[in-house]
C-alpha cells in the first residue's frame, strides 16, 4: 500500500487532477492504518464493528477507479474517484463516504485545477450532498463532521488562500467535530467513543493533510501487527494467557529505532517503536512487563510507563461490547451479575427465583430474573428474605420461583404478604426447573398467562441431584451408608455407591437420558472444572446421540445437579 | 400494456423458478470476512461454500449493503428494458439497502420508480415479491401493486427458531440478544420479524422444543395465504416441518428455501424457520 510518492517534502499546494489522486491514495492509507479502530468505535447506528472497513473498501475502490488516468484535469480525476465510490461502496458508512465524493466532484465537473475558493465550494458542496444521502440526518455522525469541516474551511478562506492552511484547519475542526460527538449522540457517551464513520472521514482528511506536509502515512506503524480486531488483538497468544500491555518512553542519545524495533519485537507481540535518536516510544504486549522496561532502562531514561493487565481489559472489553464476560471467569466470581438485566415497568412482569450458588444465580439472571434470593436445600431463605426481594421488583405482577420443594411454603407464604403486589408462585422443586420454567418468560406478556406456560415448562425437563449422605438409612428400598454418594431422581432418592461418576451414570439411566436431547450438568462449587469436564466427556461418549452441556452451578451441597430434557 | 420489472436485494430468498418466471432482477448484498469483499449472487458466495466458512473462519463476518452505483446498474438495465420499475427491500431500520436504493432511484427517475420498504426479509419480502410478479402478468399499474404490497405486509410475519444465540448477538442489529448472555450456553432463542423489528417470542434448549414451537405459530396464524419453509443448512428439518404442517397448507404453491449466506451471517446454521402471509379475514364487521 505504500507510495513512494508520499513521501515528500512539504509544499504550498497546488491541485490538479494527479495532485487529488495522491491526496485520496494517502487518505486511504492513512484510514488504512486506522481502520481496525475505527471498526471498535463502531456503535451507531448498528454496533457490527464494520465502519473502518466499509470505509476503507469504499476508498480503495474509488482509487482503483482512477488509477489508470492520468489525467491533469482534477474535475475529470475528481469525477473518476466519485464513480469508483459510487459503483464500490460497501455499508451504510461508504454509501455517505460515496455520497461525500460525489458532491465534491461535482463542485469541481468543469474544472482543471484546484483553488482555495474551489476547495472551500467543493468541500460545501461534498457536506450537503451526504445531508441528502441520507434518509433522516443524524447529528454528531459522519455527517458533522463533514459539516463542520466545511465551515472551517469557509472560515479559513476569508483568512488565507493557502489551501494547506485552509486544510490543516479542516483537519483540526474535524478532530474537534469528532470529540464532540458523543455530546450529540446519546448512544456514543454511553458506549464511551466518538463516531466511527466520523472517526474514518478524519482519518482521511488527515491522511491527505500528512501528504501535503510531506509526512508519512504509511511507515509508522508499519511495524506494528494489524489490529483486525480488539478482542482477538487481546485474545491470548498462547497457553501463557493474556499477558499485559507495556508503554514508556525512553530519552537517550543515539538511539536507534530499528535496533530497539527489532529488540521489543522479540519480546513480544503487537509492537509499535517509533521515535528518533532522542526519544523512542515503545508500545509491546508481553507476559512479563519487566522484560522490555529493563531494555528501556539499559537504553536511557524510561518515562511516561504504562503497564495494563490485559486480562482485566480484555474482560472489560467483553462487557462493554456485548455484554458478555469472558470465558475465562465463569467459574469463581459473579462479578457482572446485571448482563440479562432488563428495564422493567410497573406493567410488566417480574421475577424472583431463590438460587443457589454463583453459577446458578447467573444463569437465572441471565434468562432475565429481576430479584434473586440466595438460598437453596441447606439455607432454606426465610418468608421475610423472599418478601424483601418480591418487594425490591419494580412491578405489579411478579412471578416467583422457589426452585426447591422446601422453600415452596415459604414463597407461598411471601407471596400472601406482598398485599401490594400480584404474586404468583410457580412451584418449581428444583433448580434445573426454575430454569425450564424461566425460558419462556416474557416480561411483557398477559400476566395469567405467562404464568400457565411456565408453569408447563417446569415439567418439561427431568432433575437430577448427587450429593452425600449424611448419614445411614434406607429408603425407598435404596441402601446407603453414611458419606456415600447418593442420587435423587425428581427429588426421590433412587440410587446409591461410593463412585461419584458412577451413581451420576445410574442417575442418568434412570432419567432415561437415551430418550433425551440435552442433558445439562451444573457441578457444585466442591468439583473442579476439570473432573466435571471428565465427566461430561465419558457421558458423551456413553451416549453419542445426546448433547451434554457442562455448567459451573457452584451450588453448595450438592455435587452435580441434572437436568434432562 | 407498459412493461413493468422487479428490482429487489438479493436477501428477499425468492426461489429460481420464480425469478426466472417474472424476470426479477437481484441486486446482490455483501458478505465481509475481514477485508474479502464477496457478492451474495450465488457465485462469490455459495451457500455450501459459506456455512463452511463461517464454521472454521476465525473472522467472524459482517453484512454490507451494496453501493448505490451496484443498484444503479441493475436499476438502470431494467429501466432500458421497462416503463417502470417496483423496487422492493429489506426494512430501513435494520439495513442501508434501502437508502442505496433511495439514492439509486433519484438518480435515475423517481418517476419511473415505485420505491417499497419492504418492512421483511426473506421470504417475508420474497412473498411481496411474488404477489408484484403475479399482478404485472395480470396487467397491473404500478400505483396498484403498491398499495396492494402496503395493504399486504401487516399480513406477513417470518418467525424463525435458531440454533444458537450466537450469531444474532454478534450482529449487532437485535439489542435484546446482546443483553441476553451468561452462564448457559445453549439457549436457542426463537425469533418474529414484524414489521421491519425482530422480538424474542421464545427460549428454549432443543431443536424439537423450537420446531414445535414453531408449528404452533404457523397453526395459531393459519388460515393461510402463503406458507414458506425456511432453513439455514438444515433442508431435512425443513421438510419435516412442511410435512408437519400440511394440514395448514394454503392453496398457492408452497417454497422450501435455503435463507440466504446475508441473513446466515445473522441467524447461523441449523436455523428453521417460516414466512406466512395470513389471510385477511373479509370485513364481516368483526376485527378478527
Amino acid at each position: 500500500m505504500a507510495d513512494q510518492e508520499t513521501q515528500q517534502p512539504a509544499r504550498q499546494l497546488t491541485c490538479n487532477g494527479q495532485t487529488l489522486k495522491q491526496l485520496a491514495q494517502a487518505g486511504r492509507d492513512w484510514l488504512d492504518q486506522h481502520h481496525a479502530l475505527v471498526n471498535q468505535l463502531n456503535v451507531f447506528p448498528v454496533p457490527d464493528g464494520d465502519t473502518g472497513t466499509n470505509m476503507l473498501m469504499t476508498m480503495r475502490n474509488a482509487i482503483a477507479e482512477a488509477a489508470n488516468t492520468d489525467s491533469d484535469h482534477i474535475g475529470q480525476v475528481a469525477a473518476r474517484i466519485a464513480h469508483g465510490a459510487m459503483m464500490g461502496s460497501r455499508g451504510n458508512s461508504g454509501t455517505i463516504l460515496s455520497q461525500i465524493w460525489q458532491g465534491f466532484a461535482h463542485a469541481l465537473r468543469d474544472q482543471p485545477t484546484l483553488n482555495a475558493e474551489l476547495l472551500v465550494k467543493s468541500l460545501r458542496e461534498a457536506a450537503d450532498t451526504a445531508y441528502r444521502g441520507v434518509i433522516k440526518p443524524v447529528e454528531g455522525t459522519i455527517l458533522t463532521v463533514a459539516r463542520e469541516a466545511a465551515e472551517e474551511a469557509e472560515l479559513a478562506y476569508q483568512e488565507t488562500q493557502d489551501m494547506a492552511v485552509i486544510l490543516a484547519r479542516v483537519v483540526a475542526r474535524a478532530h474537534d467535530a469528532l470529540a464532540r460527538t458523543p455530546q450529540m449522540l446519546p448512544i456514543l457517551q454511553k458506549a464511551g467513543v466518538v463516531d466511527s464513520g466520523g472517526s474514518g472521514l478524519t482519518y482521511i482528511l488527515e491522511g491527505m493533510l500528512r501528504y501535503v506536509r510531506g509526512e508519512s502515512v504509511v511507515s509508522e506503524l508499519a511495524a506494528a501487527a494489524p489490529v483486525e480486531d480488539l478482542a482477538a488483538a487481546l485474545a491470548p497468544e498462547d497457553e501463557m494467557g493474556y499477558g499485559y500491555d507495556v508503554q514508556f518512553i525512553i530519552q537517550g542519545d543515539n538511539l536507534n529505532v530499528n535496533v530497539i524495533r527489532s529488540a521489543i519485537d522479540a519480546m513480544g507481540w503487537s509492537t509499535v517503536v517509533v521515535g528518533h535518536e532522542t526519544v523512542v516510544k515503545v508500545h509491546v504486549h508481553v507476559h512479563d512487563p519487566g522484560i522490555p522496561l529493563s531494555y528501556g532502562v539499559s537504553l536511557g531514561a524510561i518515562s511516561d510507563i504504562v503497564v495494563e493487565n490485559m486480562q482485566a481489559q480484555y474482560q472489560e472489553y467483553l462487557r462493554e461490547r456485548t455484554g458478555q464476560v469472558a470465558p475465562a471467569d465463569i467459574p469463581g466470581q459473579v462479578d457482572s451479575p446485571d448482563t440479562g438485566h432488563v428495564e422493567l415497568g410497573a406493567d410488566d412482569i417480574g421475577v424472583v427465583a431463590v438460587a443457589s450458588g454463583e453459577g446458578l444465580a447467573r444463569i437465572f439472571r441471565q434468562l432475565g430474573a429481576s430479584e434473586l434470593v440466595m438460598g437453596g436445600q441447606t439455607n432454606n431463605p426465610s418468608t421475610q428474605e423472599i418478601l424483601d426481594a418480591i418487594q425490591r421488583v419494580p412491578t405489579r405482577n411478579v412471578i416467583l420461583l422457589p426452585n426447591n420443594k422446601n422453600i415452596i411454603l415459604a414463597a407461598e407464604q411471601a407471596a400472601r404478604l406482598a398485599t401490594d403486589q400480584e404474586v404468583i408462585v410457580i412451584p418449581t422443586r428444583s433448580m434445573p426447573q426454575g430454569i425450564s420454567s424461566l425460558l419462556p418468560y416474557d416480561p411483557q406478556g398477559d400476566f395469567q398467562s405467562v404464568a400457565d406456560t411456565m408453569r408447563e415448562a417446569k415439567d418439561d425437563i427431568v432433575t437430577g441431584e448427587v450429593t452425600v449422605a449424611t448419614r445411614s438409612v434406607e429408603l425407598n428400598g435404596v441402601d446407603v451408608a453414611k458419606g456415600q454418594v447418593i442420587g435423587l431422581l425428581d427429588g426421590t432418592l433412587t440410587t446409591a455407591g461410593d463412585n461419584l461418576h458412577a451413581v451420576v451414570q445410574n442417575l442418568l439411566e434412570q432419567m432415561r437420558v437415551a430418550e433425551r436431547e440435552l442433558v445439562t450438568l451444573y457441578y457444585g462449587d466442591g468439583i473442579q472444572e476439570e473432573d466435571a469436564e471428565e465427566l461430561r466427556q465419558s457421558l458423551a461418549d456413553l451416549y453419542p446421540s445426546q448433547e451434554f452441556e457442562l455448567v459451573y452451578g457452584g451450588q453448595p451441597h450438592y455435587r452435580y445437579i441434572l437436568s434432562a430434557e | 400494456m407498459p412493461r413493468i420489472l422487479i428490482v429487489v436485494d438479493s436477501t428477499c430468498d425468492v426461489p429460481p423458478e420464480w425469478v426466472r418466471r417474472f424476470d426479477v432482477r437481484l441486486v446482490p448484498t455483501y458478505v465481509h470476512f475481514g477485508m474479502e469483499s464477496l457478492a451474495d449472487d450465488g457465485v462469490q458466495l455459495t451457500r455450501q461454500g459459506f456455512y463452511e466458512r463461517l464454521a472454521a473462519d476465525p473472522l467472524h463476518p459482517t453484512t454490507a449493503a451494496p453501493p448505490p452505483g451496484g443498484v444503479m446498474e441493475v436499476m438502470a438495465r431494467a429501466l432500458d428494458e421497462a416503463e417502470h420499475v417496483i423496487a422492493l427491500t429489506a426494512p430501513k431500520e435494520l439495513s442501508g439497502i434501502y437508502n442505496t436504493f433511495r439514492l439509486a432511484a433519484e438518480k435515475l427517475g423517481p418517476e419511473r420508480v415505485t420505491l417499497v420498504d419492504g418492512r421483511s426479509t426473506s421470504m417475508g419480502l420474497g412473498w411481496q415479491v411474488v404477489v408484484a410478479g403475479e399482478m404485472i402478468e395480470a396487467g397491473a399499474a404500478p400505483d396498484d401493486i403498491e398499495a396492494a404490497l402496503l395493504d399486504m405486509q401487516p399480513q406477513i410475519h417470518v418467525w424463525a427458531a435458531l440454533d444458537t444465540i450466537h450469531y444474532l448477538r454478534r450482529s449487532g442489529r437485535v439489542g435484546w440478544a446482546t443483553a441476553m448472555v451468561g452462564g448457559l450456553f445453549q439457549i436457542k432463542p426463537v425469533i418474529h420479524l414484524y414489521n421491519a423489528v425482530v422480538e424474542s417470542v421464545g427460549r428454549v434448549r432443543t431443536a424439537q422444543r423450537g420446531f414445535d414451537l414453531l408449528a404452533d405459530l404457523a397453526r395459531k396464524a393459519a388460515p393461510l395465504d402463503r406458507l414458506a419453509v425456511l432453513h439455514t443448512v438444515n433442508l431435512a428439518g425443513a421438510q419435516r416441518l412442511a410435512e408437519a404442517l400440511k394440514d395448514i397448507w394454503p392453496e398457492a404453491p408452497l417454497a422450501l428455501v435455503e435463507a440466504t449466506p446475508v441473513l446466515g451471517v445473522h441467524v447461523g446454521p441449523n436455523g428453521l424457520g417460516l414466512a406466512i402471509v395470513k389471510r385477511r379475514q373479509q370485513d364481516t364487521g368483526s376485527t378478527g
